[in-house]
């Protein structure tokens, strides 16, 4: 009898089968221009860009210091513009946390008609080009824009603010872009979060800080990490925001990739600087699946077990 | 350079297909174009006399379209890459000889356009376009200027000004002030054409090609931009000028180039000759404003273009605009600058 | 009395969506004596748990007053109050182990970490679950989980606890094992339990008192035998213990002795005060007062008719028995040698005669 014919052979092909799409996936979206990335940077550029097949370690070693030649030099700045990015999205993290939260549990105690309402109006902006949409924050941010006229117009300020083209514009741009991540998985967690739990929690003489710090906070811990990680990761590595609404005078990392890969033409450095990023994200994507883990142990724990 | 005219950032890249009602049977031609770089009512007129059918697809850099067409982007027939980008192509064996320089309409185009150091006989790529890099500013908050050192006392004294996003360009800048050649590739001489801008930094709000309606609004007083910004002066001539710096500017030029794979090279190689004439550059020009190497569409073009010193400067002027040559490896010298220049803060 | 809970006319209303409203409290008033069992028994929606919550905080009066061990407490926040509760799920937090659950409220009222080590122990050992400290929640059966509730709000001595509907999660025979634990449980800790169920059977025999409340008002407060031997309405009667509800008139009435006749014909002498001639009442006869045969005594009531069904009870027989003049009838009767087989047997014809003294005046009917 040959394998497929067993009833383990049967599963295992149904297993397989089940596998197959998104291993496929994966594989296509993900692996493949990784793996493509990583060969890269170990390549010496092109001269019009693409890769001379030669192995060629001084796009390393111009991001971390042994690479000293007219054309490859060392230089710290590569590693300035990446801790500044990470303080960039980190920032952007936790302006949209911020907005998320409380928006989140605003959302989840109303009516089913009103919460679905909610849910397409955050995602309605998806509908939109991207570009449009900062290119309408440069409208409001800048001195003659909506907010200057409005805080001048209110007598708050008599000066308009220097808001256009800063670290502050770009944050809120990219906080406002980024928002539906951050909001589906905080609602997620924060839909499932038992209000009994609350009240017991009261109950047992815990105050409205001490409930949040020791049941909300810790319950709703994996959809906060959860929307942290998907905001954080594209903040990472924009380039589209701080080059609209930072007006290229707030550099990240990935502006310096994208200046890699077009108009200097070197894309094994670009490659290089990448994997930065990329490090950074595959040890968020780590702890994102361990915390992933975690809560659906949670989710099985508010079932109470019947008799 | 990044974008001729357009005020959108982002290139639209779907094929927007033109004439879609003329018999097909003639084929069609597939354009890779900047974004809003030819007048619509030239591809029109192709068409209608041809009955070929023409797409076109629009790129935002000569970088962008080289990185495509190496990544083997197929399908295309015809693009416009700047000179020095004219130059790359060839030497990677991408262009199609078209002999378009023994084409005897050929005569009505100006020797002097015919720049390409790969192609010094037009056997490959036609001349299309050019035009100068200056400055445009708000004339509300700023009666006169004329010079880069008017750009940045001007930025000094605390209104906003916007350079474009481009190493070379903007680079360039220092260079033209410092009397050094915006293709040098001296390290002193870059580092110190960077110092330039590195000095001014302060007083530079923004790196930017989407600059025009902050100039318009006012709320910046002056930027950098290309010479396509009389379309926009010509609109708002109360609030908009544009000049070219009296210490000198760079200018560009484009030529029209078949690819090598091109799937419909006969047809490419007609629409070559069809530009060729005078009133079809003209018409191009009347929408774009911007230099035509076409010497008897001179005389066709609205006179209040042909007669602007701002898009056909004299010849004195004319003589100190420099284009910029491909730098090979010394780019690195360039973008090593500019990356420093956009972290300083 | 020594009172450590005190609710007086306590009044809640509830907006409904269509705009209406409901009223799940209407003038509750209660007091509850220091180491009371006291159940709330209704049926579904007449108000037991909005009146639990209103005690622990959770439901904000609308009118009325509560006090706890003589302190105003009727506009405190739920976390103020000296009570606790265990929830009808348990409400146990996943993200903690049995031992930090317990320990909760003792935490946040930042009690010391040996005394809290010490009590959680205690506790632990109190509820059967001594050693299972370290384990997480979903390690535990239902019966585990419903005593690590009573340990987490037994913990930190409250003056009250409060149950809503602890047990109706477990099965039978867990259901019966927790209630007599719950029973000693509050013996040993000596504190006022307010008890919620629907479950009458549950109520009768854990209770010090029963509130049996229905349309938001309580309809008798009693002890249980009161409650079942004595309901004041219909209500009660009849939502307390298995029972047959007559309807009778007054004929005669002779100081507290009177003669009342069923509208299906029958005639009975009864006791009862401050009757008046013709006078619809209701007497209502428990099924094991019920005996077979003629009556000794020429007052009390007999019944002839026809066994309609039988179920086996454990011990005894309830018998449905249809009377000749067409009414059911519901009886107890527990077998011997005689009776057997010929009563156990639909169709038998029988013979029934309830004792005066088992008969109960009704004058009421139940409020609402
Ligand atoms: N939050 C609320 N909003 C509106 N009406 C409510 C609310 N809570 C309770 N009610 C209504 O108030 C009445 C009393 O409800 P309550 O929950 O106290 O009943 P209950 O006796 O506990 O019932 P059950 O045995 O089903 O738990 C019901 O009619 C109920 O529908
Ligand atoms: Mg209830």
């Amino acid at each position: 009898m040959s394998g497929l014919e067993t009833n383990e052979g049967r599963k295992k092909l149904a297993l397989f089968g089940l596998l197959t799409p998104p291993t496929i996936f994966l594989g296509v979206f993900f692996l493949v221009p990784l793996g493509i990335m990583v060969v890269y940077s170990f390549l010496e550029p092109g001269l019009y860009g693409g890769v001379v097949w030669n192995f060629y370690d001084l796009n390393y070693g111009r991001i971390l210091g042994w690479a000293d030649s007219r054309y490859e030099q060392f230089d710290p700045v590569y590693l300035i513009v990446f801790l500044r990015s990470v303080k960039l999205a980190l920032t952007t993290v936790i302006l949209s946390l911020f907005i998320c939260y409380p928006a989140a549990f605003w959302i989840s105690r109303m009516s089913d008609a009103r919460k679905s309402f909610f849910l397409f109006l955050i995602t309605l902006p998806f509908f939109v080009s991207l570009v449009v949409r900062l290119f309408a924050w440069v409208l409001i941010l800048r001195p003659t824009g909506f907010l200057n006229q409005g805080l001048m117009g209110a007598g708050i300020i008599s000066e308009p603010l220097e808001l256009m083209f800063t670290n502050t514009a770009v944050v809120i741009g990219m906080a406002y872009v980024f928002i539906p991540f951050m909001f589906l998985p905080l609602y997620a967690s924060v839909e499932k979060l038992d209000m009994s739990l609350v009240e017991a929690s009261a109950d047992l003489g815990a105050t409205r800080l001490q409930t949040f710090r020791r049941v909300i906070l810790p319950m709703t811990l994996p959809g906060i990490i959860g929307g942290s990680i998907i905001v954080f990761i594209p903040s990472l590595g924009n380039f589209i925001v701080p080059s609209v609404l930072g007006g290229s005078r707030v550099l990240m990392i990935g502006n310096l990739i994208e200046q890699q890969f077009l108009s200097a033409r070197n894309w094994p450095f670009g490659s290089a600087l990448g994997m930065l990023v990329m490090a950074a994200v595959l040890v968020l994507l780590m702890v994102y699946v361990r915390i992933m883990t975690k809560e659906e142990e949670y989710a099985n724990a508010t079932k109470v077990k019947e008799g | 350079m990044d974008i001729r005219k357009s005020t959108k950032h982002c290139a639209t890249s779907a094929f927007a297909i033109f004439a879609a009602s003329a018999a097909s049977a003639e084929g069609e031609l597939n354009l890779y174009n900047w974004g809003d770089y030819i007048n619509p009512a030239v591809l029109t007129a192709f068409t209608e006399e041809t009955g070929i059918d023409v797409n076109l697809d629009t790129y935002g850099s000569n970088e962008e379209m080289l990185a495509r067409i190496q990544a083997g982007a197929s399908g295309y027939d015809i693009v416009f890459p700047s000179v020095h980008m004219h130059d790359v192509m060839h030497t990677l064996g991408l262009l199609a000889p078209t002999n378009i320089g023994q084409h005897p309409d050929f005569a009505n185009i100006d020797p002097q356009f015919v720049r390409a150091e790969t192609d010094p006989d037009a056997e490959y790529c036609l001349p299309y376009a050019w035009g100068n890099v200056g400055v445009v500013y708000n004339r509300t908050i700023v009666e006169n200027m004329d010079s880069w050192a008017d750009l940045f006392d001007l930025a000094a004294s605390g209104e906003r000004i916007i350079l474009l996003d481009d190493s070379r360009e903007t680079i360039g800048i220092g260079h033209i002030m410092n009397g050094t050649s915006v293709n040098s590739t001296d390290e002193a001489e870059v580092v110190a054409a960077a110092d330039i801008i590195r000095a001014n930094l302060a007083n530079v709000s923004a790196f930017s090609y989407d600059s025009i309606p902050l100039v318009i609004s006012g709320d910046v007083a002056a930027a950098h931009w290309y010479v396509g910004a009389n379309i926009f002066v010509q609109q708002n001539p109360d609030v908009l000028a544009y000049y070219i710096p009296s210490e000198g500017a760079t200018m560009y030029q484009e030529d029209m180039c078949v690819l090598a794979d091109a799937p419909n090279m006969e047809n490419a190689v007609q629409f070559l000759e069809f530009y060729l004439r005078p009133e079809i550059a003209a018409l191009n020009v009347e929408q774009q404003m911007n230099g035509t190497p076409n010497i008897p569409a001179q005389a066709l073009i609205p006179s209040e273009i042909a007669n602007n010193q701002t898009i056909y400067p004299d010849d004195d002027v004319l003589g100190q605009l420099q284009i910029f040559v491909d730098l090979g490896q010394d780019l690195r010298l360039y973008n090593r600058e500019w990356t420093s220049i956009r972290t300083s803060q | 009395m020594n009172s450590i809970l005190g609710i007086k006319d306590a009044t809640k209303r509830y907006k409904t969506p269509d705009g209406g409203t409901i009223t799940a409290l209407n003038g509750v008033s209660l007091d509850v004596a220091q180491n009371e069992f006291v159940t709330l028994l209704g049926p579904s929606g007449c108000g037991k748990t909005t009146l639990l919550r209103s005690i622990s905080g959770f439901e904000d009066l609308e009118g009325g007053s509560i006090e706890i061990d003589g302190a105003a407490v009727t506009h405190l926040p739920a976390h103020k109050r000296p009570v606790n509760t265990v929830f009808q799920r348990y409400a146990l937090f996943p993200h903690l182990t049995i031992a930090r659950n317990v320990a909760f409220s003792l935490e946040v009222a930042g009690t010391d970490k040996e005394d809290t080590k010490r009590r959680v122990g205690e506790m632990l050992e109190l509820v059967g679950l001594a050693g299972y400290g370290d384990r997480k929640i979903t390690q535990l059966s239902g019966g585990q989980q419903q005593r690590v509730a009573l340990a987490r709000s037994l913990v930190a001595r409250p003056k009250i606890l409060l149950l809503d509907e602890p047990l109706s999660a477990l099965d039978k025979n867990l259901r019966q094992k927790m209630q007599q634990e719950l029973k000693t449980l509050q013996e040993e800790v000596g504190i006022a339990f307010v008890f919620v169920t629907h479950d009458q059977e549950e109520a009768l025999t854990m209770s010090d008192r029963i509130v049996v409340l229905s349309g938001g008002k309580i309809q008798q407060l009693g002890a249980p035998e009161d409650l079942y031997r004595r309901p004041e309405n219909e209500f009660v009667a009849g939502f307390v213990g298995e029972g047959n509800l007559l309807d009778a008139k007054i004929t005669s009435v002779d100081g507290t002795r009177a003669t009342a006749v069923l509208n299906s014909g029958q005639r009975t002498g009864i006791t009862h005060s401050g009757l008046a001639q013709n006078q619809a009442v209701k007497l209502l006869v428990r099924p094991e007062d019920v005996e077979v045969g003629a009556p000794s005594n020429a007052d009390d009531l007999h019944f002839k008719g026809r066994v309609s069904q039988v179920f086996f009870v454990g011990t005894d027989y309830l018998v449905h028995v249809t009377t000749d003049s067409g009414a059911e009838f519901k009886a107890t009767l527990r077998p011997s040698a005689h009776n057997r087989t010929s009563l156990a047997s639909p169709g038998t014809e029988i013979s029934l005669t309830v004792p005066q003294s088992a008969l109960h005046v009704i004058t009421e009917e139940k409020v609402v």
